[in-house]
C-alpha cells in the first residue's frame, strides 16, 4: 500500500506544484506578503516613535515656571498671552495661570498626535503639582515626599528586544497557523473535491490501487504543501529580521537561535494535523462551493483556537496540551521567548499524533462511502433540496455586520428604542427578509407552528433553568477567560433604565427572544438543516449564536445555550418552544439585574438548574411523537 | 469472463430507489456484450458495480474470476474503464498521464509501455501537450491508452463515444472491435442503438434497473419479430410496461 501512496503521491504532487494558486499560497505570500508587511509595522511603529519624540506642547507659564518645565519632555515654553491655538504645529497648550485659578489643557481628542502631547501636557502638570507640593512642605518645614501615601516608581526590566520578541511571540503563532492552513486548505480541496468534480476520482479508484493508499497519497501532498508554507514562513521572517527589515525603535530584534529549529519542529504536526482536517472534509463536503466555505469556517476556528496564545494571562498547562492548535500555538509562543517546557511539549506533540490519527480514520471511513465518491446518496440529496451553506453563513455575516456597524451605535444613542430598532430591523428583519430573498416559505422554514401542550410546559422548565446553564458554562470558563468587573458593570448598567420594569422585561427579555429566535433558530436552522445533519446544525448555529453576542467571555455560555435551544426547536418542530425558553433566560437575567439579585449561587444550584434545562429538552417532542403515533 | 448474478443496487435519497433490481447476465471472452438501455436506466450503476466503485446490495459479480466484493483489487487489475467523462489530469501531459496510471497497476517497466501506448494510438505529437489543452479527439485517444495501459482482459465501456464527433466516434469504434479481436471480454453500455447494432455479439436491454431481454441480435430479432434494435428495443420496452401495468 504504501508503494501505492508514493506514487498517488509524486503524481499529485507534480499536478499541484503546477497549480499558480498553491504556488502562490506557498511561496508568494510567505515571501511577497511577509516582508512587506513586517516592514510596513516597522515603519509604523517608528514613524509612532518619532511622532512621540516630536509632538509639540505650547506651555503658557509664568515666568518663575520655566526652568522647571524647560529642560524636560521637550515642550515649547512660550510668553504668557499667546494666542495661537491653530498653529499647525502645536498639538496642545497648557495653560498656567498665577493664582489658585484652575490650569487648563488643549488638545483635540480626534487626532492621535493631540492625544500624545495630551498626555505628555498631563506629566509636566503632574510635575509641576509635585514641585508645589513639595514646595508648600518644606516651607512648612516638612521635607520629604508627602503627596503620595505609597510613592510607588514603576521600572521595566524586560529589553526592548524581549518586549518586542514577547509582542512576535504573541503574534507569529497565528500568523503561522494562518499561512499553514492557507497552503492546505486550497490543496485538499483541489486534490479532493475537486478531482471528484472532474470525475477522476473516479478513474483513479478504477486503477489497482487502495483507497487508503489514495488518501494516504493525497494528504501526504496536503501536508508537504502546508509545511512547505509555513517553513518559508519562518525562513522569510527570521531573514527579515536578521536583514533589519522590521526595524523596531531601540535595539534589534531577534529570534532566539534555539527557537527557530523548535518552531520548525512544531509546525510539522501543525501541517499534519490541519492537513489531516482538511482532507476529511473535502472528502465530506457534496461540492467545491460548499467546500470553499467550510474552509472559510474551519480558517476562523484555527485561528481562533491559535489566537488563545495571543493572551499573555493564557500560561501552557498540561490541560491546554490537549487542546487541538492551541497548544502547539502556546508552545511557539513560548519557545519564540526562548521558553521551552519540555513536558507540555511533549504531551502537545503526543495529543496532536492522536488528533490526527482520529482525522486520517475519519477520513478512511469517509472515503470508503459511496456518497462521498459521487457526492451521491444523502449529501446529493440535500444539495437537490438546496445547498444553503452558504447562504446561512452570508444571512449571518450580513446581521453581524449590522448588528457591529449600525445596531451599536443606534443602541448608544437611546438605548431603549436603539434596542428595539436592533432587534426589530436588524435581527427579525435580516432573517424573514432573506427568506423572502432566497424564495423559500417563510412559515414552513421559521416553524411557525403551534407547539405540543406537553412540550411548552417543558419549554417553560428548561427556560427556567437556563440561567442556570449559562452560569455554569461561565464558571467553568473562569480560569481561561476571567469575567473582567469592568464588563459585568457594563452589562448591569446596559439594562439599568430608566423606565418601568414591564418595558425593560418587554424590550431585553421577550423582544430579543422572540427577534433572536426567528433569525437562529427559524431562518438559520431551517436553512442549514435541509444541507447538513442535525448534529452539524446544532453546533454550527449554536457557535454562530455565541459568536453573535460580540464579547469573548459571552460566547461560550451563550453558544452553548444556542445549542440547547436549537436542539428544543428540532425536538419540537416549532419555533414557540425556544422563544419560551429563550424568553424566560432573558427574563430571569433582567429581573436579578433590575431587582439587584447579581450574586454567586452555590455550585449545586447551577448544577440543578442546568440539569433541568438539558433533562426538559431531552423530553421535548417525545410528547407530540407519541400522541402523534398514538 | 463476466458472470452477474442478481445484481441488486438501492439508492436511499430520501425514499429508496432501486436501480439495478435483480440483474444477471455473463459475457464471455473475445466478445462484445452490450448493454442497452436509456438514459436512468441503470447501466452506469450496473457499470459501476463492475468496476467496484459502488458496492452491490445484492448479487454476486466476477470479473477474470475475481468477486467484486471479495476482492475488489483483484477486479481492478483485471478491467480496463473508461466512462462518457475522459476523467484526464488537466496538469499532466499525455504522456505523464499514461505513465502515472501505468506506475498505479503496476507496470513494471511503466516508460517502457508509456511509450509503446504513445506509439501504438498516435499520440506521439502531443505526448508532451498538457491535456487541458487537448481536443476531445486526442483526449479520447489519451484515455484508452490511459485504461489499457496494464494490458486487462476486460474492457467495461461506459457510453464512451457519447459527445464525441463521428470521425473521434468512427476511430473508437474501431478500437472496439480490435480489442475482441485480441481475446478481450468488452462490456459496452450505450443508448446508441446503431453502435449496438454494428458492434455488439450479445445484447441485453436494460429497462428501469431490470433486463427485459438478453441475447444474441439474430435471436432478439426472431423473438421480437422486428429487424432493426430500435424497434426491437421498443417492443421489450412496451411489453415490460403492458405487463406491470
Amino acid at each position: 500500500m504504501l508503494e501505492q501512496a508514493r506514487h498517488v503521491f509524486l503524481g499529485s504532487l507534480r499536478m499541484q506544484l503546477r497549480d499558480p494558486l498553491t504556488l502562490l499560497a506557498m511561496v508568494g505570500l510567505p515571501v511577497l506578503l511577509q516582508p512587506v508587511a513586517l516592514y510596513a509595522a516597522g515603519e509604523l511603529r517608528t514613524r509612532d516613535a518619532r511622532q512621540g519624540r516630536e509632538a509639540t506642547v505650547v506651555i503658557e507659564a509664568p515666568a518663575e515656571l520655566e526652568e522647571l518645565l524647560l529642560p524636560r519632555d521637550r515642550v515649547e515654553v512660550v510668553e504668557r498671552g499667546w494666542q495661537d491655538p491653530e498653529h499647525p504645529e502645536v498639538q496642545a497648550r497648557v495653560v498656567l495661570p498665577q493664582g489658585d485659578a484652575p490650569a487648563e489643557v488643549h488638545y483635540d481628542s480626534t487626532h492621535s498626535a493631540s492625544g500624545r502631547a495630551h498626555r505628555r501636557a498631563l506629566r509636566v502638570l503632574r510635575r509641576q503639582r509635585r514641585a508645589d507640593m513639595e514646595q508648600r512642605f518644606e516651607d512648612a518645614g516638612l521635607a520629604g515626599r508627602h503627596d503620595e501615601v505609597l510613592p510607588v516608581d514603576f521600572e521595566d526590566v524586560a529589553s526592548t528586544q524581549e518586549r518586542e520578541g514577547g509582542l512576535l511571540g504573541r503574534l507569529l503563532p497565528l500568523m503561522l497557523v494562518f499561512l499553514a492552513m492557507n497552503g492546505g486548505v486550497s490543496t485538499s480541496l483541489q486534490l479532493v473535491t475537486g478531482e471528484r468534480e472532474r470525475k477522476t476520482l473516479e478513474t483513479l479508484l478504477t486503477a489497482r490501487v487502495d483507497r487508503r493508499a489514495v488518501l494516504l497519497g493525497k494528504f501526504m501532498v496536503v501536508v508537504l504543501v502546508a509545511l512547505i508554507t509555513a517553513a518559508m514562513a519562518v525562513t522569510t521572517l527570521w531573514a527579515c529580521l536578521a536583514a533589519g527589515l522590521y526595524s523596531a525603535p531601540g535595539d534589534a530584534i531577534a529570534i532566539p537561535t534555539a527557537a527557530m529549529p523548535l518552531l520548525l519542529l512544531l509546525l510539522l504536526p501543525l501541517a499534519v494535523l490541519m492537513s489531516a482536517v482538511f482532507t476529511v472534509v473535502a472528502a465530506y463536503v457534496p461540492d467545491f462551493r460548499t467546500g470553499q466555505f467550510a474552509a472559510v469556517a474551519l480558517l476562523f476556528l484555527g485561528l481562533a483556537a491559535a489566537g488563545v496564545a495571543a493572551f499573555p494571562a493564557i500560561q501552557p498547562s498540561y490541560a491546554l496540551a490537549l487542546a487541538p492548535v492551541t497548544n502547539l500555538a502556546l508552545v511557539m509562543r513560548e519557545a519564540l521567548v526562548g521558553n521551552y517546557p519540555v513536558g507540555i511539549l511533549g504531551l502537545t506533540l503526543a495529543a496532536t499524533a492522536v488528533h490526527v490519527a482520529l482525522a486520517l480514520a475519519l477520513g478512511a471511513r469517509l472515503l470508503a462511502r459511496e456518497e462521498v465518491l459521487y457526492g451521491g446518496g444523502r449529501a446529493a440529496d440535500r444539495r437537490a433540496r438546496g445547498g444553503f451553506v452558504p447562504d446561512v453563513l452570508g444571512i449571518f455575516l450580513v446581521a453581524l455586520l449590522l448588528l457591529w456597524f449600525l445596531g451599536q451605535r443606534v443602541q448608544g444613542v437611546d438605548l431603549l428604542w436603539g434596542m428595539v430598532f436592533t432587534q426589530v430591523v436588524l435581527v427579525a428583519g435580516v432573517a424573514v427578509g432573506a427568506l423572502v430573498w432566497l424564495g423559500q416559505p417563510v412559515r414552513e422554514t421559521l416553524a411557525l407552528r403551534r407547539p405540543h401542550s406537553v412540550d411548552l410546559g417543558l419549554a417553560v422548565a428548561a427556560g427556567l433553568g437556563a440561567p442556570g446553564l449559562s452560569a455554569l458554562v461561565a464558571a467553568a470558563q473562569e480560569p481561561l477567560l476571567p469575567s473582567s468587573s469592568a464588563f459585568l458593570q457594563t452589562l448591569e448598567q446596559s439594562m439599568t433604565l430608566d423606565a418601568s420594569l414591564p418595558v425593560v422585561v418587554l424590550v431585553f427579555a421577550l423582544l430579543p427572544a422572540l427577534c433572536e429566535e426567528l433569525l437562529f433558530r427559524g431562518a438559520l436552522l431551517g436553512l442549514l438543516r435541509r444541507s447538513v445533519g442535525p448534529v452539524l446544525a446544532c453546533l454550527v448555529v449554536g457557535a454562530l449564536f455565541g459568536a453573535v453576542h460580540l464579547h469573548l467571555i459571552r460566547v461560550l455560555p451563550t453558544g452553548i445555550l444556542g445549542v440547547v435551544l436549537c436542539a428544543a426547536a428540532l425536538r419540537s418542530r416549532s419555533l414557540w418552544v425556544p422563544v419560551t425558553i429563550h424568553a424566560l433566560h432573558n427574563g430571569f437575567l433582567v429581573l436579578a439585574s433590575s431587582l439587584g439579585w447579581f450574586g454567586d449561587p452555590p455550585l449545586w444550584v447551577l448544577l440543578l438548574m442546568a440539569a433541568v434545562t438539558v433533562g426538559a429538552v431531552a423530553l421535548v417532542g417525545r410528547g407530540s411523537r407519541s400522541a402523534s403515533a398514538g | 469472463m463476466i458472470e452477474v448474478r442478481g445484481l441488486t443496487k438501492r439508492f436511499h435519497s430520501p425514499r429508496v430507489v432501486t436501480a439495478v433490481d435483480d440483474v444477471s447476465f455473463r459475457c464471455e471472452a473475445g466478445a462484445i456484450f452490450g448493454l442497452l438501455g436509456p438514459n436512468g436506466a441503470g447501466k452506469t450503476t450496473t457499470l459501476r458495480m463492475l468496476a467496484t466503485l459502488l458496492a452491490p446490495d445484492e448479487g454476486t459479480a466476477t470479473l477474470s474470476g475475481c468477486e467484486v466484493r471479495q476482492d475488489p483489487t483483484g477486479v481492478r487489475g483485471s478491467i480496463g474503464y473508461v466512462s462518457t467523462t475522459t476523467g484526464l489530469y488537466g496538469r499532466l501531459t499525455a504522456r505523464e498521464m499514461i505513465t502515472y496510471f501505468a506506475r498505479l497497476q503496476g507496470v513494471t517497466e511503466p516508460r517502457r509501455r508509456s511509450d509503446e501506448l504513445v506509439e501504438r494510438f498516435g499520440i506521439g505529437p502531443f505526448a508532451h501537450v498538457r491535456c487541458d489543452r487537448l481536443s476531445t479527439g486526442m483526449r479520447q485517444k489519451v484515455s484508452i491508452a490511459r485504461a489499457v495501459v496494464h494490458d486487462p482482459p476486460i474492457l467495461i465501456l461506459d457510453e464512451p463515444t457519447s459527445g464525441l464527433d463521428v470521425m473521434v466516434a468512427r476511430s473508437f469504434l474501431e478500437f472496439v472491435e480490435q480489442a475482441r479481436d485480441e481475446g478481450r471480454c468488452v462490456l459496452f453500455s450505450t443508448h446508441i442503438m446503431s453502435e449496438a447494432e454494428r458492434l455488439c455479439d450479445r445484447v441485453a436491454i436494460l429497462h428501469q434497473g431490470r433486463i427485459l431481454a438478453d441475447d444474441t441480435l439474430p435471436a432478439l430479432r426472431e423473438a421480437s419479430g422486428h429487424r432493426y434494435l430500435e424497434d426491437i428495443f421498443v417492443h421489450f420496452v412496451q411489453t415490460a410496461r403492458d405487463e406491470d401495468a
